[in-house]
This record gives structure tokens, C-alpha cells and sequence, in this order.
């Protein structure tokens, strides 16, 4: 049996088995429903009487790896190897496949794949184990309780016998509520070094099937002609040049009028034809503003009392606080727009069934999304509408739109068509840099006030920023008392225990769009929390190790954790004693529940030309259920933290991008960092967040190590502030 | 080569290799490789580094880490799988 099943090949071989084991899940992590029959649509995983087994996974696979991670939870539960499981990507239903940290939603962000799902996939797995044993225990009529499945294999009192043969008698049991999870001194696969990825094999020989991929018959591509300054609507357009294209179709405004749709035979001939049609924009309500004014704006926020108290302190003690301090350190930092640019841009594809049900195939982040978008569109109940999960080409948030759009994009394309030929929507890279979504450009404030002995004795900070989640249908849940807590995450609720400190929030105006951007708040937040950790431990002649440690003293986790993973990458960088000739920087933050701290090592000299050494990481995310993986996710959550910090940015010029590809945004290059590893925190606590930890303290372990060459860099990014790499 | 910049009348009369018929059963050194050492995240980028790998290893089977780095800087890869690139095409080379 191959690791990954199409659910063509499951559904033919299953038909020909007899039976079919299916195990669902709630919320609780309790099974719901069992069965051998259809009346059992959406399992967590499908067990055939021929013994193929299959975890139904409710989150897309963008590289972070929860195809198989969910599919080890069911393996070690139920007891088969990774090579006895394949998986499938589970429909859309956030009744049944909502991620438990979103409510009912189905989708997947903010590195929680694991973390909701770890004892919901384990529950269902356990359940099946338990049904499986109680129909060979009936078979064979002997206790249950000498039972067990290892390697596939029912085995006990004297017996043993392929699962597959218990399915169909199994098929008639309740699950059980609370199921005996295997203790983890039982695990095989769970946090086993040797696991290798089940979806390694297709990405390595050109079988991978991302979104680009898809290719129906008779579909027709449509690119859409947008807009230059976000906001910009058309008022007319003339298409007669685009006719003389072999393969053009027609071109229709969207009805929302953001852009013209282009429809074509192909992508080539949608190029050539929106390239020749002549748009004539109405930009009376577009963006219009430069970088320079954005900047400004966030600087004048900076320079006012700030409209929030985020975290309800005395201001005015503080400041007096910081005033009358032996020594106080005042910084003003900058951060730019960013694009996530993943490596696939973004596209759909959308058909009509013969029964006029609509079908969505999708690299689909948050499919509740369009699926409530579509219900509106299409005027069609839910269960008309399906959304076929592929394989993502990367996101870093991208993907998951409060507004779904371009979902909305191409089903708004497809309306305007009589429906008979399925319709493609394809952004290409230079839509997705300029048309897309950023990072908010973002300005902090800090005064932070040294007693005599250098320790600190008020900290007061102030965050000035374009609000993500104002005005999106996020606002209810993400927004509180009118602080929208992604700008100002991990700043009050950090866990160093810093005395007298206040933080303050001013949103700024929106620059065209802003979305979250891999580790969203935490981008700019662990930043500045860490370089004023930096600028503090030199003003006062400490060691930046033992500075940060003393502010991680207590004995609560959030303390001990935290310090843990500093103690271990200072061990394992050799912290102080860097090759002869390099200097090394320290970085430490908490997100999404995990904590990760980082060394930089350098060579060179900001004029010329820096070059990175070795970056060294430790990372706290609880039990690692694929070690390897958390290790990948880190050092992959590290380049994108420091490519970015190095030289990336997307500025406006009169409203439009400048930057329009990866020429002038550029990414991390294999050349940047020479050496990079990741050392894992042995833990028994739940799994926590790791798509997105390893980006927060990157950049400010680079700042730091530069720091120690004399530049304090602030803004970003780096090679605008002075600094060159090699 | 790159594909994106290759039209297909200049390859007119010669083979041309992807990464679907680098091996009939992906078990080139450089496809193993890159499983056993987890490359791959997203994935999409994949297949371009793997062919420009397998070109470099076809030129020179013993490539040294810059003659890695020479070769494989001309591709992106937006997931940062580098240190794994590097690491997989090490491998392939010892084991081809
Ligand atoms: S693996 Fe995602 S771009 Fe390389």
C-alpha cells in the first residue's frame, strides 16, 4: 500500500472490500458516530475490511506538515506504521471539521494545526483501536483486555489476525466516550526522530497536485485586470486590441468593479489580452497615499498621547517613572510594508455539477470562508457547494482572507458565465506583490528607564499601527475594548517580568490592505522587545544571556519555559564565545504558545558586507510530534524572519506598489545563512504552535549580533539602515 | 535550463528531462535524498531545484558546499529549505 491514497483509489478498493470502519470526532475529542454506511460522511478516519487505513485531515498542507502529523496521531492510536496510512484532505464542514481554536470555522492559522486537533485525532484513533478489539475479542472469544493492533496486526491471547477482518463486526459498535489513549510510554511513532513526511514522495517526483495544477476539461483562464492604486474602480475599458489575441474569449468588468475580468483558452492567451486592454480607472476613492506619508502618519501617532491603554496601567507614573531613572534608553523603531509572496500565487478553480451543485477546487486556507461567500453568490444552500482541499504552494497567512478574495474573485468570474465551461482564475506573481495583501507598516516607541544598578525600572511603550482585524468579520472576536490585541502581542503579556510598564496603542489609517503576515503581531513586537533587552543589558555592562534571565525568574512555566529554551541555545551556540572574528546576537519570544530563542553568528562588518555564520535555535512547543518537522518548520520560520529583516519592504508610490516581483523583492537566497540547526526542548506538555516561532526572534538575534558591531538598527529593512551583506 | 525561459521551439529535436521522467519509480539519489532529508515544506519549488541538482551532479558527481551554493542560488525557495538543499544534494552525491 502507497502512503497517499487519491480518494478515487480508496473509495474503488474500499467498494470491493466489504465493509468500511468509520470513526468520527467532536470538539471533545469524544468519537460521535461509527458505522459501515454512508450515514457516516465525515469521519476522522476510514478504516477498509481490506486493512487500508485513512486519516481524513481537516487542515490544508501548505509545507507545515499536518498531513502528517494528524495521520501519526491515528497511526499510533489505532497501531499501524506510517506506511500502513495514507491521507486524505477532509471536506468542507466546520460542524464537524472546525479547528476547536477558531469555534465554528473550519481553517487553519496561527499555528494551531497540531495544537486543536492533537487529542481530537488521537480520541478517534483510540476509538477505532478500541472497536476493532472488541470484534476480535467477540471472534475469538477471549477478554479484550489482552488485546492490542500493533503494526496493523489484532494481537493477544494466543491470536493475532489483520485489523482489516474485524472491520465489518466492528462497524456495529458504539465508540466509546472516553476511549484508553495510549500512554506515551507506549508511542512509536510520536515524536520518533526516524518519521519521515507521507507527503515527501509527490513533491519530489511531480505527482504533487497544487492548485495550479488543476486542469478540467473545457475550462476557460481568467486573469483579472486590476487596478494599479488599491480602491481604484473601472469606469470604462476598451478591449478591441485584446480581440486580435488567439485564444481570447471576452473581458467583463467585475461587478464589483475592482477590475476587468479576462477570459481566455489558456493563461498565455489571458496574459497577452489583459496586457493589451486599456482600463480607464475611477481613482477618486483609491489609495493614493506615498510610503513616506504612511510613515509619517505612523510617526505622528508615535509622537501623541496613544488612544489605547492596552494593558490599563498608571501612564503618568510610568513616565514619571522612567524620567527620574538613573539612566533611560529612548528608541524609535519602523517597520514596513511586507508581501507574503509565497511561491505559488494565488488561484481557483471553479465548475458546476450536472445537478447545479458548484464546485471549488482550492489550496483552501480557511474554506469556511468562501463557503459562506458562495452561499451568498450562488444562492445556494451549503451542502450544494463543495470545496475540493489541493495542496498549497506556501501562504505565511496569505491565503486565509477575512473576505475569501480571490474565492469571491473567480466565483464573481464565473456568474457572469452561462456556466458551462469550468472557469480558472490565475493571479500571477506580479498581482500577487502588487495586488495583494501586507504586512501593516508598523512604529514603536520605547523609553526605558536603568536604576542605578542597571536594572530596569519602567519600561513605556508605544505601538502605532494599522488595526488588522478592524473592519472584518474578525473584529467581534479579535478586537476588545477597541484594542486589536495582533498589534500589540507580545509586548504586556510578555513573560519576562519587567517592573512599571506600559504599553499604548494608536491605530493609524489603513495603507491599502493588511492581513497577518507569518507570526503577525509577534513580527514587529519581538523585535522591539528584544533589541531594547539588548540595548539595556550593554547600557548597564551585563552579560545579554544573564540580563534576559533575571527578568525569567520565577517559577511559574511561562518563566521557566522561556528561560529553558535561552539555557539551551546558549549551550549549544557556545554563547560568548563565537569563532574568532565573528560576533553573536540573542533573541527570545513567545508565540502561539511555544517559545524559541535564537543565537546569530556574523562575520564581516556592516560596510563590507556582513555574513551569516550559523544561526543556532531552541524551540519550546511541548511534545514534538514529528521532531524533524518542528526542526524544518523552525529553520524555515528563521530564513523567512531574516530575508525579510535584510532587504525585503513594499513601498507606495501615489498608491501603487513599485515592487512588482521577485527581482525587486527579494527573497532569502541559499547564500545568506551558511549553517542553521534547531535544538528541540524535551517536553510532556500538550503541542503547541510551530509554523510560526521561529520567525518572531530572528531578525532581532540578527540586530543584536550586528549591534555589537556598532549599529543599532531600528528600522527596517537592514540594508536601507547601513547595512550591506556579503 | 528553466522551462519559463526556454520556448518550445528551441528544444525542437531534443530530449528534455522533467522531474516527472527523472526516474521511472522516484528513486533517483537526488529524490531518496530529498526525502530522507525532509526537504521538501510546500513543495512547489521542488521540482526546479531538483532538476538544476541533477544537472549539477551530472557535471560534477563531488560538488563541493560553494559549488552547491554556485549552482543552487540561481532557484528560490520561499518555505527556506536551503539548509536542506544543501544537505540532500551531499547526500545524493555521496550515494550516487
Ligand atoms: S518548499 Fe515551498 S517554496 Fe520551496
Amino acid at each position: 500500500m502507497t502512503a497517499n491514497l487519491s480518494r478515487r483509489g480508496f473509495l474503488k478498493t474500499a467498494a470491493s472490500a466489504t465493509a468500511v470502519l468509520y470513526v468520527g470526532a467532536t470538539a471533545d475529542g469524544v468519537a460521535v458516530a461509527a458505522g459501515n454506511t454512508d450515514a457516516m460522511l465525515n469521519p476522522f478516519v476510514k478504516i477498509g475490511s481490506d486493512g487500508q487505513v485513512i486519516a481524513m485531515i481537516k487542515h490544508f498542507e501548505k509545507g507545515q506538515g499536518p498531513a502528517t502529523g494528524l495521520s501519526t496521531l491515528i497511526a499510533e492510536e489505532l497501531g499501524v506504521s506510517m506506511d500502513q496510512i495514507g491521507y486524505e484532505f477532509a471536506p468542507s464542514n466546520p460542524e464537524v471539521y472546525n479547528n476547536l481554536f477558531f469555534g465554528p470555522f473550519q481553517g487553519t492559522g496561527g499555528s494551531t494545526a497540531m495544537a486543536n486537533s492533537w487529542m481530537q485525532y488521537r480520541t478517534a484513533g483510540a476509538n477505532a483501536r478500541e472497536m476493532l478489539i472488541k470484534a476480535a475479542a467477540e471472534a475469538w472469544g477471549v477478554d479484550a483486555s489482552g488485546l492490542d493492533i500493533q503494526n496493523g496486526m489484532v494481537t493477544g491471547a494466543g491470536q493475532s489476525a489483520p485489523l482489516g477482518t474485524f472491520v465489518e463486526a466492528a462497524a456495529s459498535f458504539a465508540p466509546s466516550e472516553t476511549p484508553r489513549l495510549r500512554d506515551p510510554s507506549e508511542w512509536k511513532i510520536i515524536g520518533n526522530e526516524a518519521t519521515r513526511r507521507l507527503d515527501s514522495p509527490i513533491k519530489v517526483n511531480g505527482q504533487a497536485q497544487f492548485g495550479m495544477d488543476i486542469h478540467l476539461p473545457n475550462q476557460m483562464v481568467v486573469m483579472i485586470k486590476r487596478t494599479p492604486q488599491r480602491g481604484g474602480l473601472v469606469a470604462g475599458f476598451d478591449d478591441s486590441a485584446a480581440k486580435e489575441v488567439k485564444g481570447f474569449i471576452m473581458a467583463m468588468p467585475l461587478p464589483t468593479n475592482h477590475g476587468v475580468a479576462v477570459y481566455a483558452e489558456n493563461t498565455w492567451a489571458a496574459m497577452q489580452a489583459r496586457a493589451a486592454i486599456e482600463v480607464d480607472w475611477d481613482m477618486s476613492g483609491a489609495e493614493a497615499r506615498s510610503s513616506a506619508e504612511i510613515r509619517e502618519g505612523v510617526m505622528a501617532a508615535l509622537n501623541t498621547a496613544p488612544v489605547y491603554n492596552v494593558n490599563k496601567a498608571d501612564q503618568a507614573a510610568i513616565t514619571s517613572a522612567v524620567d527620574a531613572s538613573a539612566k533611560v534608553l529612548e528608541k524609535t523603531f519602523y517597520f514596513p510594508l511586507l508581501a507574503h509572496a509565497p511561491m505559488e500565487p494565488m488561484n481557483c478553480t471553479i465548475e458546476q455539477t450536472a445537478e447545479g451543485d458548484i464546485v471549488l477546487h482550492d489550496g483552501a486556507q480557511m474554506p469556511t470562508g468562501p463557503h459562506m461567500a458562495f452561499q451568498q453568490i450562488f444562492n445556494l444552500p451549503a451542502d450544494k457547494i463543495h470545496i475540493k482541499t489541493l495542496l498549497a504552494g506556501g501562504s505565511f497567512g496569505r491565503r486565509a482572507t477575512p473576505e475569501a478574495d480571490y474565492q469571491v474573485e473567480a466565483a464573481l468570474a464565473f456568474v457572469m458565465t452561462d456556466r458551462s465551461r469550468p472557469v480558472k482564475l490565475v493571479w500571477d506573481r506580479e498581482d500577487d506583490i502588487r495586488g495583494g495583501y501586507y504586512r501593516p507598516a508598523t512604529g514603536h516607541k520605547v523609553r526605558v528607564g536603568l536604576d542605578a544598578d542597571g536594572n530596569i525600572a519602567a519600561w513605556e511603550h508605544q505601538v502605532a499601527g494599522q488595526s488588522i482585524m478592524k473592519g472584518t468579520p474578525f473584529e467581534a472576536v479579535a478586537v476588545r475594548d477597541g484594542i486589536d490585541n495582533s498589534t500589540v502581542e507580545g509586548l504586556a503579556d510578555n513573560p519576562y517580568a519587567i517592573p512599571n510598564m506600559s504599553v499604548g496603542l494608536t491605530d493609524t489609517e489603513k495603507a491599502t490592505s493588511v492581513l497577518w503576515w507569518r507570526s503577525v503581531g509577534h513580527t514587529h513586537t519581538a523585535y522591539v522587545m528584544e533589541v531594547m533587552m539588548d540595548m539595556a543589558a550593554q547600557a548597564s555592562g551585563r552579560d545579554p544571556l544573564e540580563f534576559r534571565l533575571a527578568y525569567l525568574s520565577g517559577d511559574d512555566a511561562d518563566s521557566q519555559r522561556k528561560a529553558g529554551v535561552l539555557k539551551l541555545v546558549a549551550e549549544k551556540a557556545n554563547w560568548g564565545n563565537p569563532a574568532p572574528g565573528n560576533v553573536q546576537g540573542l533573541a527570545v519570544h513567545k508565540s502561539f504558545g511555544s517559545y524559541v530563542a535564537e543565537v546569530v553568528e556574523v562575520s564581516g562588518t556592516p560596510e563590507d558586507g556582513i555574513q551569516i555564520e550559523k544561526i543556532v535555535a531552541a524551540i519550546d512547543c511541548g511534545i514534538a510530534v514529528n521532531p524533524d518537522i518542528v526542526r524544518a518548520q523552525t529553520e524555515g520560520a528563521i530564513g523567512y524572519g531574516i530575508g525579510h529583516a535584510m532587504r525585503e519592504k513594499i513601498t507606495l508610490d501615489g498608491g501603487a506598489v513599485e515592487q512588482s516581483n521577485f527581482p525587486d523583492y527579494e527573497p532569502l537566497r541559499i547564500s545568506d545563512i551558511k549553517a542553521i540547526e534547531t535544538h528541540i526542548v524535551p517536553s510532556a506538555e500538550a503541542p503547541t504552535g510551530v509554523g510560526e516561532p521561529g520567525t518572531p526572534p530572528a531578525a532581532p538575534a540578527l540586530a543584536n549580533a550586528i549591534a555589537r558591531l556598532d549599529l543599532r538598527v531600528a528600522e527596517l529593512p537592514m540594508v536601507e539602515q547601513g547595512v550591506s551583506f556579503a | 535550463m528553466f522551462s519559463c525561459q526556454m520556448s518550445v521551439g528551441d528544444v525542437d529535436g531534443a530530449d528534455v528531462t522533467t522531474i516527472e521522467g527523472l526516474s521511472p519509480d522516484g528513486t533517483h539519489p537526488l529524490q531518496k535524498a530529498r526525502v530522507a532529508e525532509q526537504v521538501p515544506q510546500c513543495g512547489y519549488c521542488q521540482s526546479g531545484h531538483i532538476m538544476r541538482a541533477a544537472a549539477l551532479l551530472s557535471d560534477n558527481p563531488n560538488p563541493t558546499r560553494d559549488e552547491i551554493k554556485e549552482e543552487m542560488s540561481q532557484n528560490l525557495c520561499r518555505c527556506g529549505t536551503y539548509n536542506r538543499i544543501f544537505k540532500a544534494v551531499e547526500r545524493a552525491a555521496s550515494q550516487a
